[in-house]
Parts: C-alpha cells; sequence; structure tokens
C-alpha cells in the first residue's frame, strides 16, 4: 500500500518524501477564485483563507511541478467542494486546463456535477473519487464507473466487509472499472461525514459540529408514567454505560505519568486527532491501495513523523504474517506508552484497544 | 546572483491572505514586510514592469453586518506597484534551484496595507491557538458565545419555545427573513405586511388537495396540478409508522402538531395529501417491511399519495433493498399505480435505473433527488458568515447541464429541498421543500448510538442492533443556535419556514409546488 499525504507547502514537497510518502494531494485556489467567492463558495473542501492549506500561486504550482519531474512522486490536486454553482463549472474547467498545462492531470473530485461537466466537455484527466463524495457501494460506484473514475477513496466510516465488496465487485469488471482504493489511515477522525457536513468550516467560525451540546430527553414534563419509567431506565443505562466505559477506560488508562509519556518531547502523539495503524492488515486484505494521511495544516514536524510512522507501520506490517503480530509489533514499536484511542475502525476494538 | 538587502519580515502569511503578481504572473508572497516582499520561480522572470500585491480584508469586517454591508464589503484591497528595487538570487534549499527575488517598495499606501495584515495575521494566529472556537468566532464576527452556554431542559421544552403559543409566530406576522422573504440573513428584521390566511382560502386548499391517487408519477391531471401546492407529511421513524397506522389520517395530524406543541400552526394548515415514509439520513429508521406494505395499504385506502425515502445505502444492505424494491414494483402493478421514491444514494438510483431499463415498462418507481443528494451550505449560524453570501442561493440543480443528465439518466424530474435560512433559487421542474427544519450534519455511525452505548459521540461503531436511543434522547444545542442533534443528524430551525409555512402564494412564488412537514 502507499502512502498518500496531504501538502500544504511546496517547502514540505521533499522532506516529506524523504520520510517515505509516495504521493501527495494538495489544494491550489488562485486569487481570481478568492476574490470572487472568499471561502462563500470555495473550491475545496479546505475552505479556509488565513492557514497554510494550499498550494499558494500559480509560480508555486510551476515549482511543484518541477519537483515531481525531479523526484517522481506525484500530486493529485483536490477540487472536492461537495457542489458548485452553475457559473462555476466553466472557470473550474478552464483551471483544471491551465493545471494539466503544468503537468498535474490527477484531481480529487466530490461534486457529480463537476464530473459531468468535465466528461460533457471532453476533459480528459486522471480522477480520484473523493471520500467526501457520497456514500460508498458497489452499485454506487457503477455510476461514477460512467464518469471516467479511476480511484475511489473510501470515506472514513465503511467498514472492512464493505470495502471488500465494493473492491471485487469492480475488480471483476476487469479494465473498465476503478482499479485503485484509498482509504483514510492517520488524522482526523470527523465525528461527522465529510459527504453530509453541509456546515460552515471557515476562518472566523469553528466547526457546527464543535459546538457546546449535552443530551437530553425528547420528552419532558408530558411524558407518560410508562414511558417516563422506561426513559429513566434508558438514562439509567445508558448513565452505568458511560459510567462501566469511564470505569475501563480508567482500568486500561495508563496513568496519568504514562499518559504524558505517550507524547515525545515536542508534544506528538501518533495518530492524537485520529488513527487506523490497527487496521492496516485488514485494509490490505481488503485489496486497500493507497493509504491516505490527511493533515494539511499540521505542524510540518509532525506531519513529517506521521509519514515515518506510517511507513513503519507498513514495513512491520510486510514482515508479520498475522494480523495480532502486527498489531504487537507496531504498538510495542510506535505506542509504547499507549495510543490515542481515536481508532478510525472500531471494528478492531478487540485487539487494538490494548495497550502493550 | 546574490541580495545585499534583507526583507525582514513575516514568512509564508497564507496566499489566501497576501497575494500577488509579477505583471501577467501570479506569485506566492514568501515573505511580507512593510519594506517589501520576497516571492520565488523556476524560471528567471525578465523585466518586471509592475506588481500587484492583493491584500485579505476578510478579517477585519466583523464590525459590518447587515446583507447589502457584507456584499459590498470587498475582500481584497490591491495595491499597484510600479516604482520598486529588486534583487534577486538562486536558492536550493527546496531540492531543486529557485530564483527567489527581494522587491523593495518605498510606497506609504503599500506600508499601510502591510502593516495592517500582519497585525490582523497575528491577531488570528493568537485567537486560532489561544480561544475557544466560540471567542474567535465573537471576536471576528461578533458570535454571541456566551450564549452557547444556554440550553432548554429537554427538546418538549425546546419545541415550545419554537412552535408554542408563547411563541409570536402565529400573529402571522410576516418575517422579512430566510427562505420566506427577499433577504438572506436578515433575521429580526420585521415589516408590517399582515398575511392572515382566510378561511375561505383554507377551505379552498383542502378542496385542491383532494386527489385520491397514490401515484407519484406525473399526475393525471397536469393543468391542475400547476397551480396548486401539495401539502406532505413525513413520517421518518418507526413511533410515527405505529401511530399513523393506529388512527385515521386526520387524526394522526391533530395529534402530530398537538403533540409537537405547534397546535396553532396546524390549525393554519391544511389536512396533508401526501405521506413520505422512512427517513432520509439513518438506514436503521426505514420501516421493516411487513410495516412499509401496512404503511402503503393504509395511505391507499385513506387517498393519501406516498413518496418512499430511502436513506444512504450501506453495502451489506443492497441485497434486501433490492428486494424491497422487486416487491414495491409488484404492489404498483397489481394496483395499476406508481410510487416516488426519494433517493438519498447514487446507488438507489442506479437501482431504480436498471429496473426501468430491463423491464421496458412504464416506470412504476418514480426517483426523485434526495436532500443527501443535494447539496448545499446550511448552518444556523449563516446570519454571522462573511463574504458575499448572495452566492448561496444557487447550487449544482440551478445548472441545466446537471438536471439534464439526471433527468436522461435517472428520470429525476423533482428535487427534493430544505427551507435553510435564507433564500434560495429553486430551478425549473419539480421542487419540494422540507420545513421548518434544515439538516447540517449527518454520521452513518449514529453519534447518538456512540453516546449512549460508549459514552463519548466520537467513539463510534456501526450498530448491528440499535435499540433506538432516538426514542427518547437528543443532543440538545444552546437555545440561541436553534437546533438539535436528532438521530444520527444536526438539524437547524427556520424561523421564517414556520411564520411563513401556510403562506401558499410566497411559495408559488419560490417555483415551490409541494411543502413537506416534518417537526422532527
Amino acid at each position: 500500500m502507499k502512502i498518500t499525504a496531504g501538502l500544504g507547502s511546496i517547502d514540505e514537497y521533499v522532506r516529506y518524501v524523504e520520510a517515505g510518502a509516495d504521493e501527495f494531494f494538495c489544494g491550489y485556489v488562485p486569487y481570481e477564485w478568492n476574490k470572487k467567492y472568499g471561502t462563500v463558495l470555495p473550491l475545496n473542501r479546505r475552505e479556509v483563507l488565513g492557514i497554510n492549506v494550499q498550494i499558494g500561486a500559480e509560480s508555486e504550482l510551476k515549482i511543484l511541478a518541477a519537483l515531481v519531474r525531479k523526484y517522481g512522486k506525484p500530486v493529485h490536486l483536490t477540487f472536492n467542494s461537495l457542489y458548485y454553482t452553475p457559473k462555476q463549472y466553466p472557470e473550474i474547467a478552464d483551471l483544471l486546463r491551465r493545471c494539466m498545462k503544468l503537468g498535474f492531470s490527477s484531481f480529487i473530485i466530490a461534486d457529480p456535477a463537476l464530473l459531468i461537466y468535465l466528461k460533457n466537455n471532453g476533459i480528459r484527466c486522471e480522477i480520484h473519487l473523493s471520500g467526501e463524495a457520497a456514500e460508498v457501494n458497489s452499485r454506487m460506484i457503477d455510476v461514477f464507473d460512467r464518469l471516467d473514475v479511476s480511484r475511489l477513496i473510501f470515506h472514513r466510516k465503511n467498514s472492512f466487509a464493505d470495502m471488500e465488496s465494493v473492491i471485487r465487485h469492480e475488480r471483476e469488471k476487469g479494465s473498465s472499472g476503478v482499479y485503485e482504493f484509498e482509504a483514510f489511515a492517520l488524522n482526523e477522525l470527523c465525528q461527522f461525514s465529510g459527504a453530509f457536513c453541509n456546515s460552515l468550516h471557515c476562518d472566523e467560525m469553528g466547526h457546527l459540529c464543535r459546538v457546546p451540546y449535552k443530551i437530553g430527553k425528547v420528552k419532558g414534563k408530558r411524558e407518560k408514567k410508562e414511558e417516563h419509567e422506561e426513559t429513566e431506565r434508558l438514562i439509567l443505562r445508558t448513565e452505568s454505560t458511560v459510567k462501566d466505559a469511564n470505569d475501563e477506560h480508567s482500568a486500561d488508562k495508563t496513568k496519568e505519568e504514562d499518559e504524558e509519556r505517550m507524547y515525545d518531547a515536542d508534544g506528538y502523539l501518533c495518530g492524537e486527532t485520529g488513527c487506523g495503524l490497527c487496521a492496516l492488515y485488514q485494509l490490505r486484505k481488503t485489496g486497500i491501495t493507497h493509504l491516505k494521511l490527511v493533515g494539511r495544516g499540521n505542524y510540518v514536524d509532525f506531519m513529517e513523523k506521521d509519514i515515518r510512522n506510517l511507513k513503519t507501520a507498513l514495513d512491520i506490517l510486510e514482515h508479520m504474517d498475522t494480523e495480532e503480530e502486527y498489531i504487537m509489533k507496531m504498538k510495542r514499536t510506535l505506542f509504547p506508552y499507549g495510543c490515542s484511542g481515536l481508532c478510525y475502525y472500531r471494528e478492531m476494538n478487540p485487539v487494538a484497544g490494548k495497550i502493550t | 546572483m546574490s541580495g545585499k538587502r534583507e526583507i525582514h519580515g513575516v514568512s509564508m502569511i497564507p496566499f489566501g491572505l497576501v497575494a500577488g503578481f509579477a505583471d501577467g504572473q501570479e506569485i506566492r508572497i514568501a515573505e511580507l514586510s512593510e519594506s517589501g516582499f520576497c516571492f520565488r520561480t523556476v524560471d528567471e522572470i525578465g523585466e518586471v514592469e509592475k506588481f500587484r500585491v492583493c491584500f485579505y480584508d476578510g478579517l477585519k469586517c466583523s464590525e459590518v453586518v447587515g446583507n447589502e454591508a457584507r456584499e459590498n464589503c470587498d475582500l481584497y484591497t490591491e495595491v499597484a506597484i510600479d516604482r520598486f528595487e529588486i534583487e534577486a538570487r538562486v536558492d536550493d534549499e527546496l531540492g531543486i534551484p529557485v530564483y527567489v527575488y527581494s522587491v523593495f517598495v518605498n510606497r506609504e499606501k503599500y506600508r499601510e496595507c502591510a502593516r495592517e495584515l500582519i497585525l490582523r495575521y497575528d491577531r488570528f494566529v493568537r485567537l486560532k491557538l489561544e480561544c475557544e472556537d466560540g471567542e474567535l468566532a465573537e471576536a471576528l464576527t461578533g458570535y454571541p458565545a456566551k450564549e452557547d452556554e444556554k440550553f432548554e431542559g429537554n427538546f418538549e421544552d425546546q419545541k415550545e419555545s419554537w412552535f408554542g403559543e408563547k411563541k409570536g409566530w402565529q400573529k402571522r406576522e410576516k418575517w422579512n427573513t430566510g427562505s420566506c422573504s427577499g433577504n438572506d440573513f436578515a433575521e429580526s428584521v420585521k415589516n408590517d405586511l399582515e398575511c392572515e390566511i382566510t378561511a375561505e382560502e383554507q377551505i379552498e386548499m383542502r378542496t385542491e388537495n383532494g386527489t385520491n391517487c397514490i401515484a407519484a408519477g406525473i399526475p393525471e391531471n397536469e393543468e391542475k396540478a400547476e397551480n396548486k401546492i401539495e401539502l406532505a407529511a413525513e413520517l421518518d421513524r418507526p413511533e410515527l409508522y405505529e401511530r399513523y397506522l393506529s388512527m385515521k389520517f386526520c387524526d394522526f395530524m391533530d395529534w402530530y402538531w398537538k403533540e409537537n406543541r405547534a397546535e396553532k400552526l396546524g390549525e393554519q394548515m391544511p389536512i396533508p395529501e401526501r405521506i413520505y415514509v422512512g427517513n432520509a439520513f439513518c438506514h436503521l429508521l426505514f420501516p421493516g417491511k411487513e410495516r412499509l406494505f401496512e404503511i402503503l395499504e393504509k395511505a391507499e385506502s385513506e387517498g393519501l399519495a406516498v413518496t418512499i425515502t430511502s436513506s444512504y445505502l450501506r453495502e451489506f444492505i443492497l441485497e434486501p433493498v433490492e428486494k424491497m424494491l422487486d416487491e414495491l414494483v409488484e404492489w404498483c402493478k397489481n394496483r395499476k399505480t406508481s410510487l416516488e421514491i426519494a433517493a438519498n444514494d447514487w446507488g438507489l438510483l442506479e437501482l431504480l435505473r436498471e429496473r426501468k431499463e430491463w423491464k421496458k415498462e412504464k416506470e412504476v418507481l418514480v426517483p426523485c433527488m434526495g436532500t443527501l443528494l443535494n447539496k448545499r451550505k446550511k448552518d444556523p449560524r449563516m446570519g454571522y458568515k462573511q463574504g458575499e453570501t448572495g452566492y448561496f442561493r444557487e447550487n449544482s440543480l440551478n445548472a441545466e447541464f446537471y438536471r439534464t443528465y439526471l433527468r436522461d439518466t435517472f428520470g429525476i424530474r423533482r428535487y427534493e429541498w430544505e427551507s435553510c435560512g435564507y433564500r434560495q433559487k429553486f430551478p425549473e421542474g419539480k421542487n419540494s421543500i422540507h420545513v421548518p427544519f434544515y439538516q447540517t450534519n449527518t454520521s452513518q455511525y449514529c453519534t447518538l448510538y456512540a453516546m449512549c452505548k460508549n459514552g463519548e459521540r466520537g467513539k463510534q461503531e456501526l450498530p448491528e442492533s440499535c435499540p433506538g436511543y432516538c426514542r427518547e434522547k437528543v443532543f440538545l444545542y444552546p437555545k440561541h443556535l436553534k437546533m438539535v442533534g436528532r438521530y444520527n443528524s444536526l438539524f437547524a430551525l427556520d424561523e421564517s419556514a414556520v411564520s411563513g409555512m401556510a403562506d401558499i402564494e410566497m411559495w408559488k412564488s419560490q417555483e415551490i409546488d409541494r411543502l413537506v412537514v416534518n417537526l422532527l
């Protein structure tokens, strides 16, 4: 499996290549787009201007193209907003043509209408269907096969069985189907799903899903006696579940000093915001060809460590015969004092939750 | 070449905040100070006649409120520079040799803009690093962060405050806001238009809505259909399926309005002539097969049209869904009728397309574009968003080529929309609008299930046998946001769609031909 890493600036390219990245994805938003649309209608899902998450300026893209020519690690450009408006489709098509002239031929796209526009207008390029596009199933990908998608990026909430079934379905088609399959491996585990996340992600406000919330009852005083009793039972059950979960967490939880030791001297913990390293064995088995390492805008040093750690995990995977062996060795190597517990693939929990 | 002087500036300010042009070439300002800037290129550039540096003004617009002011607020200040000194050197730190240019500028306008931008950027970075999201929003937009601490006690009380008698909407004031107005986000700007619906008008609406056909495709009497708005009620969870099956539809609707603390609102609405069955956002809330057919039969006996709403389809439920579609086809054939399917999954559209192609018969399952496939920016904090918010009015369905594709490939002629707090431009065709809530976020791994089972919203998994926590529990959100975490999703209330729900003329004028009520 290859490592596909997010790139926030061309300054990081060589460092990440040397750390073990096999390919990259990044955003490019020209000034004219920013001037016209700001963050109201962004060109990709990094919907901010105030953070370095895009490759700035065409002059930088030209340098990046030269880097790709020298180091041979390709870069895919993201045009993966969930939708655009009618006037934007020809603007994006022009932009894609300009990027292709510079040597970029692969694009990550989420909006089906954009795929249709490109096909209708004979713009031939390599298309990766974004993990933000939609729910993934084998009949859905039949639709996108007709729109010339070559790589499918699974979203963050697919099960191994579902991924395996979709990949098998595509491989049975031979050359007419999608032939590359990418899955999320590290960082930024969202509580909601990208394809169904329609709220604002902008400079001036945080994500809506992070607004304070609390659990509450559907019904208030009008609750009938039997319903009230049922609710109380549920709340009791919930509270005890929460308590059990906390107790379990406490029992398993490393001591405070161990928690501190999970982080290195720079304050880095691999997979602190989302981790799928325990799942690599299963992901390989399902037929995944590429692993997505997100984190544009994160500290560059941390991203470099992420790449190195993912590479290390893949090296361990190469030499282990069983899933248990892999997880044990990987956790001993990368997480000697425990991990964040923020698992992308929670079906791994029976083996992955333990600290070795 | 080697530079003799240094810029001594701030490195790598994001391109979105400061962009540049060397004649026509777009350049990245790699370093910025009041005395000049640096940029780099892979090829040596010839003589530059003029630079243009574009400074982002967006983050200083917090004091500007109201649509007009926001729309007139230029996002960038552009400074043209035709007098400068330039020095070049070759640098290979990137891994290949690049030309690095230092441009020294002695122009007051440039100096002022650079100084302001650096200060604003510094402030923004500090806010990002040191503050909570709400505090940052407050500093930049005036968002009332302190209000984030105030919650209702339960969802019922929240509904009381939204729909109940204490609420001022039932005086039938027409609020000049959101979906029901010409403005986009002029929350709380009231005009004096009275819009009472008369008893005669209500009777007329009920009479017009008197079709007894369960078919949901093209109405038999197109001419009649053109001038009316169809009202539908959405049954989206097991409690409602059971309740509907247990009583007459008109009694059910009385119960429905009352249960949701919206009796007064209900009094102003006609009896629906259609029901939506199923949940667009959670696959686990779809009725079981037996229940579904019971509902269809009851609806048929009551002269109600039906739209079946299916959510996203997980891979493992494709097979049972295919079987269900076959049974629905059979059911329709036996009755010589058709059913509408609100599809929220591309795979489902493909299954429906295949059925149509293989059988070469008249379409009995008529697809329409469900809410989850009809993307749009939706957020209860939209009123604080900076920039030209008028762009929100359109989405991909406003593009004719896309509608043509959907029609020719899948037979889609109807689109499901939501009232979402701002004015939308609906395309030609058949447009249903769901009122008064709009979805903002959904997770296939239920957040409520994660909270109830694992104690944390983020500890998610695919529920194998969901006990239905959503029957009794919700996520409550700060009162001022008027939103709720229901099932596996977040929803927000469009208040203008409460006060304007019964304003049929207004909906008609917006190309809406069906109103779908769902009070969650």
